[in-house]
């Protein structure tokens, strides 16, 4: 392995330097970033042979920079921000929800002309003429409009600042006056490129003081390889030449053993291959393990798996603050007080445990599950008043009655309507997160304090500016502050980093993974801008994609030249489709195979793959394969009563049956304020009954005023839905225009005899079972009629007309009818659906069978059944797919996993 | 014309060409030959612009190409040679062309921009993203899923109406709702929702879309909205007197017409108003659908009884006056229509509003704007232009794929850059490529006809217009097949044209079953059906499992045995994977599904969005449900009863008795008590650690804690059925994907994801995430709907469930013309049940039924056309006698014509050789270091760097060095900004003030009183550890190393004591630096004090 650059300088600085020895504070090295400085100085310590040493100022250029005196005050960012958004606004050209996203780009652009020493021109019309020469175009709207947009406000910027410096602009004045310092030599270590104003900073050094450029070798046997598979020349020889004139210089490859390529068939065995090659490298003993993360998804899912092994990972990436629970906390609060207090945002709220952290859990579960319940009892609400008279509809409701004061009192400094500076909102902000009891679990996360600093340093920032905004401004403008800071959690010591490609430069690694390597993510193309294109850029001086690639190519050969094991992974497989590798391995991994007859896959990993998975903490003994379940009882455990719609379920699955009624489970109502089905017919319901009890019998009053009768009780029952539901007109609608039918057909029916008796009935009936013990059959009769001695049982059906004539065909499928045949007793000389749902009329759909025959079989069943059940014969789960499709115990009964269809 | 004739053409890259191609014939070969020949042509990659539908043949086509030039580089001299002269390349050329041939994959892995290969979609994005800013689209990103929205939009419009009872919207809702009912209301205007980018085309420009779209019905109106029809009707005396005629002589008639007569004239001479009378009119004379009665007819007997002129003349009457009753009630149908379309095209509208508004505020656009983003800003010439050269890639070759499938409203965005492109003088080279007969998207707005429109356009432009109708997939019998079919069918279906077999040798064959049968009434002797013992069963579902039970005994019979023509491999027997199975819908897939299960054969089913509807993702987003709601019983029942715990029933029972509110309270309260079985012990531990985390982990890591301590991979792999594990794996592994990718990682809580997922699920299909994909090297039969089957092929294809009939059309929908190559649609309305479809809109549903009744048979060819080799067809038994696709197969088939199934082509069966030496594959054993099973503790944590007293430190050295002299101290408030105001700035500043204050100290601070002085002076020891003294200071007597110390309060001895170590490194150090002179070390404490250590 060739000499590694940071040792060759130092020694040369050494060298050159032998005579200040051991006082070298004169001379200023040049390095990339802090390790490589922390590197050189291990070297130049160890190489000088003496017991102290005064280093050079080893640095980067900004930290150089930055030394320098300042000659007026900062305009941090976040002021910047402010004021050309304020600028933007008044200009009324974009949409306020776009403003922010502008301001980003503009000032991205402000920084990189500045950095580039890009100067605008004093007059538009110049400017214009630049931009229209650069993109070869004729003048037109956009073209305008872009100009104008970037020249006008470029100066009204730097005319509102007042004098004060943006950043950039502070560091390319420092740039210009560093080389006036100039006391020493200078040494420039493996930078990979400078900008304009750093190069000529340089150059004037250069005229003051000795500088001396160290750069990476670019020969040796790794390196020829790369350049060959890498050529700068666009018009080199084609790929097979180029591999077989460098087979003849290399008999051997000096990347195999170096460098395999894993291409995994999904993102797990992405992650999983990350994992498992780190912890081979961690047993082999390896010291310095580099994850270059080009996916961040599959970064943070192997992350998860090296933690699974105990292998705690320092992560130099960071992710967005944005990400972290904190800021969802501080988001959803905001969320919360702008969209006025939707139930979703409160829920969260009040289930997240940075809220009301002073209380203790046990309340906190219990405001969530109170509110959740009183939402899913009493339909949905919006607006914490709202909220607070659900929560009142429940016998108990303090503890969720408390949470909703406590986060009334806290919006209470959060005015959505009034317009305030931002420094303003963000000490409201603070001030409420206190009110909320968040601040205390805030304080003791990483990310919390992180956020908290940031609210903290942009509320001093921010003093100055008298910009005015609303809530709604205020919450987007954080939302992108938090977007746009990092988190780094700097808490971890570890011999697995995970960096970016940049950082990895001259720094010392034993092994180094890139992760996420596909033509999308490596190069990828994030950060363009919406300004420009590539052409203009570059006629404008501004680095363009071409200088980035190459960055990213010359960071990517030295890693490979400077670290013995390099592991290559990206996903060859995304949704059942090819996805290629970055066109660098690409290129690589064919010349390789064309050179040495080997495409450097990494076959190895694959095999291992499946056998380092890790042994869970507490492994248990494996679960038997599923089987159609079963279950038998106990006769103590069989229910002594059945309502009709349970024996229904029984009839359609017993499984059904005893997850619902012996095991007394069901799903949790959806919070919905539509009104159902059954609702609907709830209402229907009432009013019908309603009706009867007025009018027990129709005959004699003019149809109009029964008509009207209903009309008016309708309307009394729906009034409270209709203040819920607007929809519920609509089945407000359907119903109304059913009842002049529905009167008609009461008529009709009186006609045939038929004399309304009771409604509403509950009816109960107790059987023998020849164990001793007995069944109940219970449930509630819609209404019986009379005539003479015979009865009726009708059951009213607000659903569609059609299923119902199955049903009354067939008393041994569905078994209401028979049952409340049954349940009516004697006499029954009729048992019908009253179909109240059709087209423009009201059906009597009247059980196909002799009443009393099918009650007597309804019952003899019911009593057989039970017997059964006492017995211990079990209740199979056997629904047929038309049961199955909506029962909620599919999950229980576990249907799809069963191995066979069952005989 | 010869394929080499054909080649020379298609792909001639100067050449502008249309190609109708059937199905199988090599479409993507001829597109990616296409852009291999430009390349060679010295095109740049970044002209070259590739469309087509889907992101997946988008990918296969880059794969392709990404290949064929990688061989080009690769592949010895003679291969590349053959390869190019295989692409037409003119012999003559060929040698010339070599070296850029072999430098294309380099040249085209390198380009910057690269060669767009892309989705109409995709690439109407790209443009979008360089849209100019005026149009103010910067920001906006395209939105994920859309359900939640149209829910929001939903609520908006109701709070709208709700808060103006009075307002004409309101009233036009609720009569809506009071006409069809909200299923219906919300049916059409969904629909209306989704046929958005026509609504906006169709009212484009129109300040009042809703009112526009009115006026161009009124216009269409046979008689005026207003009009009282029926008052008219009897207003005109002359026919009111030809009425009171006719009624006359029908009371003469039968005794039917007799009671008719009578009716009629109660309802005349009673004073009832026009429209009841009307009504009464029409029930007498007009049947229910409208027609007249046929009730007065001529016969020889009512001649005789009442005389024949009589007769005549009534017999004339009835059709006179029927037919105007016709027309009259016609004209109050079509009132009718136009009030419903007023109504409900202005609320549509209204939705529409609120739904734009909303998604406009998040800054996101759906498919839909974006479609018509591109229209508009590519229909401003000025926009155009700008975006011709705002993009960094200049097209100049355009190659569009599957154009069948294009919707008006991309052509007309190819059109106007086309346009544009002209006027320039820089129209592209467009090569187009489609079958007309695999269009089968018209329900997403696909227009087929504009395929012969654009190849026209294209033709006056100077395109060759080619047609292919060879296919190299299908062996000659399925061929065959496939023509004989459609032959039976020609006048209907003009658009195919037979097809040959690219190799007339290879072997095929087609199967055409029996329909599976009702089985027989099985009469249940007495009693009722006992459940215990007997399931339910319907006679539907129980043909189906006929029909999959053949499915399943079919396939064992088949994989094994058949002999495959692999084109790789050569000949082999039949692998379950060589099996693609095709239904229309997805009904019924259950059914097979199971039985394939029940016979041991693996299948995977391509079910779009089928992931959150999986047993084991159900089971997982059941236990983070129960984790933020622990008092959800079902959840954790349902839990316990997965494979994660594997409770038994009796399990369940324990807890459903047990004491405690809730089940979680009594699953805890069993276990400390160690009453419960194993699993349940097991369950409470790992239960309640997943629920402390639950809050503090982002979802990710919480699944992934799950899936660790759970072994829940292992766990499902045991007690799942073995056909299934490999989807298992794939969904679980998708899952937790989806819980990194949900919002793109943001704000995540656990009850926001669940939430999340929710909105997925309820959206559907379309926009909820797919079943996990199983590796592509698992061997398992694969299930397709034909649509999801387009652009696929298999050796053996199954099409199920032939026997059905056409699937019925949507009532209340929306129905437009947009007649191909128009800018926009001609028409443009909305219908309901058959009350709610008027004359004037007849044209326009003659028109869909033609289209469907088309779009039927593209379905049938696109489903035949995926074989390779072998055809299967069954089916359950059908009312639809033969006009369902089992017949048409069937009677194009069958010699006989009372066959009930056919077969025809090769036998394929072919015995297995005696012994089938297969080499087992090298098996490279896979040696594991030891101990990589366990865990690696590695790494630590460690403090924080910004840990405050760091930090402190930091703070109180840079105000010390931007104030100490000779530095003109800059004011605390402009430090505090410069330094990103630190909380400790405020007590580091009065510190350093303390400092600079104390007169004892002034000797090291004042410039005047030192020789020379360093801040933060770095030395290295031998080791090369860095070391920084806080102050370093030359005086005349001594050199002074300076140690600042923030702690107050201790004394000056215990300061020393605590110190010492570190400062006699410093000392010594600062000697060595320094030889000769004297060097003092000293603290200096944060109220002042300078404690000298000796
Ligand atoms: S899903 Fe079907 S089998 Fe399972 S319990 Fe429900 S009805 Fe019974």
């Amino acid at each position: 392995m060739q000499p590694d650059l940071i040792s060759q300088t130092a020694r040369r600085i050494l060298a050159q330097l032998a005579g200040d020895l051991p006082d070298l504070s004169r001379a200023c090295v040049l390095v990339p970033n802090f390790h490589a400085a922390r590197r050189l100085e291990q070297a130049l310590a160890v190489q000088c042979g003496l017991p102290y040493l005064i280093p050079p100022r080893i640095t980067t250029f900004p930290a150089w920079a930055a030394t320098l005196p300042v000659t007026a005050a900062l305009l941090p960012d976040s002021r910047r921000a402010a004021l050309l958004y304020q600028a933007l606004k008044a200009s009324g050209r974009f949409d306020s929800a776009d403003l922010w996203g502008v301001c980003d780009e503009l000032l991205r652009l402000f920084d990189e002309l500045t950095l580039h020493a890009v100067h605008l021109p004093d007059s538009l019309a110049a400017f214009t003429e630049q931009l229209r020469a650069a993109y070869q175009a004729r003048r037109g709207r956009g073209l305008d409009f872009e100009a104008r947009l970037i020249h006008e406000l470029w100066y009204a910027l730097a005319a509102d600042a007042h004098g004060a410096q943006d950043a950039a602009a502070r560091y390319t004045l420092q740039l210009a006056a560093l080389a006036e310092t100039a006391a020493g030599p200078l040494f420039v270590v493996g930078l990979p490129g400078y900008s304009p104003l750093e190069q000529a900073c340089l150059d004037r050094y250069a005229e003051r003081q000795p500088l001396v450029y160290l750069t990476p070798d670019t020969h040796g046997a790794v390196l020829d390889a790369l350049s060959t598979a890498w050529p700068a020349d666009p018009h080199a020889a084609p790929i097979k030449q180029r591999a077989h004139a460098l087979r003849h210089i290399q008999p051997t490859s000096p990347l195999t053993g170096r460098l395999a390529c894993f291409g995994a068939v999904s993102l797990e065995q992405e992650a999983q291959a990350c994992a498992t090659q780190v912890r081979l490298w961690l047993a082999e003993g390896k010291q310095r393990i580099a994850v270059i993360v080009q996916d961040r998804l599959s970064a943070r899912r192997a992350r998860a798996l090296l933690e699974r092994a105990q292998v705690l990972v320092a992560d130099e990436t960071g992710w967005t603050l944005a990400t972290t629970a904190a800021s969802t906390v501080l988001m959803r609060w905001l969320e919360a007080l702008t969209g006025g207090f939707r139930f979703e945002d409160v829920l969260d709220l009040l289930k997240s445990p940075y809220l009301l952290a002073d209380q203790d859990a046990v309340t906190r579960g219990q405001a969530a599950w109170q509110l959740e319940s009183a939402l899913r009892r009493h339909g949905p609400a919006a607006g914490l008043n709202g909220l607070k008279t659900r929560v009142r509809n429940l016998a108990e409701h303090s503890a969720a009655l408390g949470a909703l004061e406590r986060l009334q009192q806290a919006a209470a400094v959060l005015p959505p309507r009034t317009e305030l500076t931002l420094a303003d909102w963000l000490a409201r902000l603070a001030n409420s997160l206190n009110a909320l009891g968040a601040h205390e679990r805030l304080v003791h996360d990483a990310a919390g304090q992180q956020v908290l600093s940031l609210l903290a340093r942009r509320e001093h920032e921010l003093l100055p500016d008298s910009g005015r905004f609303q809530l709604a401004e205020f919450r987007r403008w954080l939302a992108g502050e938090l977007e746009r800071a990092v988190f780094v959690d700097t808490g971890i010591d570890s011999p697995v980093v995970f960096t970016h490609l940049a950082a990895t430069r001259l720094r010392d690694f034993d092994a180094a993974l890139i992760l996420g390597a596909d033509a999308a993510h490596l190069p990828g193309n994030a950060g363009a801008s919406v300004f420009f294109n590539q052409r203009v850029r570059r006629e404008l001086g501004l680095p363009t994609q071409d200088d980035s690639l190459r960055q990213t190519q010359y960071d990517l050969v030295q890693l490979i030249a400077n670290v013995a094991h390099i592991r290559v992974l990206w996903r060859a497989w995304q949704d059942g489709e090819r996805n290629p590798v970055s066109p660098w391995f690409e290129r690589l991994q064919t010349l390789h195979q064309l050179a040495w007859n080997d495409d450097l896959a990494d076959t190895r990993l694959a095999t291992l793959l499946p056998h380092a998975q890790l042994a869970a903490p507490a492994p248990a003994p494996p679960p038997t394969p599923t089987r159609v379940p079963r279950p038998t009882l106990d006769s103590a455990q069989v229910p002594a009563r059945i309502s009709v719609s349970a024996y229904n379920s029984l009839l359609a699955c017993p499984y059904q049956y005893f997850a619902r009624q012996v095991l007394r489970l069901n799903a949790l109502d959806e919070i919905s304020s539509e009104l159902a089905k059954v609702d609907y017919g709830q209402l229907v319901h009432a009013i019908l009954h309603r009706f009867h009890q007025t009018h027990p019998v129709a005959a004699g009053t003019p149809p109009e005023t029964l008509a009207a009768d209903l009309l008016q009780f309708t309307e009394e029952a729906f009034a409270p839905v209709l203040a819920d539901d607007y929809f519920a007109h609509a089945w407000q609608h359907r119903w109304a225009a059913q009842i002049p039918h529905y009167v008609a057909w009461q008529l009709a029916r009186e006609q045939e005899g038929w004399r309304w008796q009771a409604g509403e009935i509950d009816a109960a009936e107790t059987f023998d079972l020849d164990n001793g013990q007995h069944i109940t059959l219970y449930g509630r009769l819609d209404r019986v009629d009379s005539l003479q001695a015979s009865r009726a049982v009708l059951d009213y059906k607000t659903g569609g007309t059609a299923g119902l004539k199955d049903k009354a065909r067939n008393p041994g499928e569905d078994t209401q009818l028979p049952a409340y045949a049954l349940l009516l007793g004697e006499d029954v000389g009729q048992a019908a659906f009253v179909a109240l749902d059709g087209e423009q009329k009201i059906e009597t759909l009247a059980l196909e069978a002799e009443p009393d025959a099918a009650a007597d079989a309804t019952r003899e069943r019911l009593v057989r059944l039970f017997e059964q059940l006492h017995a211990s014969v079990p209740l199979p789960a056997h629904g047929a797919d038309s049961a199955c499709q909506w029962c909620e115990m599919r999950g229980l009964c576990r249907k799809d996993y069963w191995p066979e269809a069952q005989s | 014309m010869t394929p080499a004739e054909f080649n020379r053409t298609a792909l001639d890259p100067g050449q502008a060409v249309v190609v109708e191609a059937c199905a199988g014939s090599g479409k993507t070969w001829l597109l990616v030959s296409r852009m291999v020949r430009l390349l060679l042509d010295e095109v740049p990659a970044s002209e070259i612009l590739a469309i087509t539908f889907t992101r997946k043949a988008a990918r296969e086509m880059r794969a392709r190409l990404d290949d064929w030039l990688r061989f080009m580089a690769t592949a010895e001299d003679d291969a590349v040679r053959a390869f190019l002269a295989e692409r037409a390349v003119p012999p003559e050329a060929i040698e010339a062309l070599l070296p850029r041939a072999r430098g294309l994959f380099e040249t085209v892995l390198s380009a910057q921009p690269g060669i767009t290969i892309s989705t109409f979609h995709a690439w109407f994005l790209t443009v979008i993203e360089r849209a100019p800013l005026e149009v103010g689209l910067a920001g906006f990103t395209l939105a994920e899923q859309t359900h939640e929205l149209e829910a929001k939009a939903w609520e908006a419009l109701a709070d709208d109406l709700a808060r103006a009872p009075a307002a004409s919207l309101t009233v036009a809702m609720q009569s809506l709702l009071a006409d069809i009912g909200l299923y219906n209301t919300r049916a059409l205007l969904s629909a209306f929702m989704a046929r958005r980018g026509e609504w906006w085309a169709f009212t484009e420009g129109q300040p009042d879309r809703a009112a526009y779209a009115v006026a161009q019905l009124e216009a269409a109106l046979p008689v005026a909205p207003g009009a009282d029809v029926a008052g008219d009707l009897l207003g005109d005396a002359a026919w009111v007197a030809l009425l009171w005629e006719y009624l006359k002589l029908l009371a003469l008639h039968t005794p039917t017409s007799i009671k008719m007569a009578q009716a009629c004239e109660l309802a005349l001479s009673a004073s009832t108003a026009a429209d009841d009378c009307f009504d009464a009119l029409c029930a007498a004379l007009l049947t229910q659908q409208g027609e007249i009665r046929k009730t007065v007819t001529h016969s020889a007997a009512q001649a005789k009884k009442m005389g024949e002129s009589v007769l005549l003349r009534l017999v004339e009457l009835h059709q006179t006056i029927g037919t105007r009753l016709m027309s009259a009630q016609a004209a109050r149908q079509a009132q009718r229509v136009y009030q419903f379309n007023c109504q409900a095209l202005r609320l549509g509208d209204a939705l529409l509003e609120q739904y734009q508004a909303l998604k406009h505020a998040r800054r996101v656009l759906d498919f839909a704007d974006v479609e018509w983003q591109v229209a508009q800003l590519l229909g401003d010439s000025d926009q155009a232009e700008y975006l011709q050269y705002k993009l960094d890639a200049r097209y100049r070759h355009i190659l569009l794929d599957e154009f069948q499938d294009t919707n008006p409203l991309q052509w007309r965005v190819l059109q106007s850059w086309f346009a544009a492109a002209e006027q320039a003088d820089r129209m592209p080279t467009v090569f187009l490529v489609g079958d007309p007969k695999q269009s089968i998207y018209r329900f997403r707005g696909a227009e087929a006809q504009l395929f012969d429109l654009a190849g026209n356009y294209l033709k006056e432009r100077g395109a060759a217009y080619l047609t292919q109708s060879t296919t190299r997939r299908s062996a000659p019998p399925v061929v065959q097949v496939v023509n004989q079919t459609f032959a039976a069918v020609e006048h209907e279906y003009t658009l195919f044209k037979p097809h040959t077999a690219h190799d007339g040798q290879r072997s095929g064959r087609v199967e055409v079953l029996p329909l599976a049968q009702p089985p027989e009434q099985v009469i249940v002797e007495h009693g009722y059906r006992n459940p215990l013992t007997t399931p339910y069963s319907d006679t539907d579902t129980q043909m189906r499992e006929l029909e999959a039970q053949q499915l399943a005994q079919r396939l064992n019979q088949i994989v094994g045995h058949w002999l495959i023509d692999d084109e790789k491999t050569g000949a082999r027997h039949a692998e379950y994977r060589d099996v693609m199975i095709l239904v229309r819908s997805r009904t019924h897939l259950p059914v097979y599904e199971r039985a394939l299960k029940a016979a041991h054969i693996p299948f995977a089913t391509t079910r779009r969005g089928g992931l959150l509807e999986a047993l084991e993702v159900g089971d997982l987003l059941s236990l983070l449900a129960f984790l933020v709601t622990p008092d959800a019983d079902l959840h954790l029942a349902r839990v316990l009863r997965s494979p994660l715990f594997d409770c038994a029933d009796s399990d369940l029972l324990t807890l459903a008795s047990a004491e405690g509110n809730t089940w979680w309270q009594r699953l805890r309260a069993l276990a400390d008590n160690a009453h419960a079985s194993p699993a349940l012990q097991r369950a409470a531990p790992l239960l309640a650690d997943w629920h402390s985390r639950a809050g503090r982990l982002p979802v990710h890591d919480l699944l992934d804690t799950i899936y660790f301590s759970g072994e829940v991979q292992a766990r499902y792999a045991a007690a799942a059925p073995s056909a299934l594990i490999p989807g298992i794996h794939a969904n679980l592994d998708a899952l937790l994907e989806l819980a990194l990718a949900i919002e793109g990682g943001r704000y995540p809580s656990l009850p926001r994801f669940l939430h999340e997922v929710d909105l997925l699920q309820q959206t559907g299909n379309d926009a909820s995430p797919d079943e996990g994909k199983t590796a592509q090297l698992d061997n398992a039969v694969t299930l397709h709907t034909i649509h999801g089957a387009k652009g696929l092929e298999a050796p053996i294809v199954w099409l199920l469930d032939a026997g059905a009939r056409k699937a019925r059309a949507d009532a209340y929908t929306v129905l437009t013309d947009w007649p191909p190559g128009a800018v926009r649609p001609a028409h443009f309305s909305l219908y309901g049940d058959k009350t709610l479809r008027a004359s004037f809109q007849a044209d326009f549903f003659d028109a869909e039924a033609r289209h469907a009744r088309r779009e039927n048979f593209n379905l049938l060819y696109v489903a035949m056309t995926r074989a390779r080799q072998a055809l299967i067809v069954s089916g359950a038994s059908s009312k639809s006698q033969n006009d369902n696709w089992h017949g048409q197969i069937l009677s194009a088939l069958r010699t006989d014509a009372d066959a009930k199934s056919a077969s025809f082509g090769t036998d394929l069966d072919a015995p297995l050789p005696a012994s089938t030496p297969v080499a087992p594959p090298p098996v490279t054993r896979a040696v594991l270091p030891p101990g990589l099973n366990q865990p690696q503790p590695t790494g630590r944590r460690i403090a924080p760097v910004s840990s405050s007293e760091i930090s402190y430190g930091i703070v109180l050295h840079a105000i010390l060095e931007r104030i100490a002299p000779p530095a003109s101290a800059p004011a605390a408030t402009a430090l505090k900004t410069e330094l990103g105001n630190p909380a400790e700035f405020d007590s580091a500043w009065q510190h350093a003030q303390r400092l600079l204050d104390t007169p004892l100290l002034a000797r090291f601070f004042d410039p005047a009183q030192y020789r020379f002085a360093h801040n933060e002076l770095a030395y290295l020891n031998a080791d090369g550890e860095a070391r920084r003294i806080d102050r370093v200071v030359g005086l005349a007597d001594a050199v002074w190393v300076l140690d600042y110390k923030s702690g107050s309060g201790a004394s000056a001895a215990q300061l020393a004591a605590r110190h010492h170590a570190q400062l006699e490194d410093y000392r010594s150090a600062i000697r060595h630096l320094h030889p000769g002179q004297p060097v003092r070390c000293a603290v200096i404490a944060a109220d002042g004090r300078l404690i000298e250590i000796e």
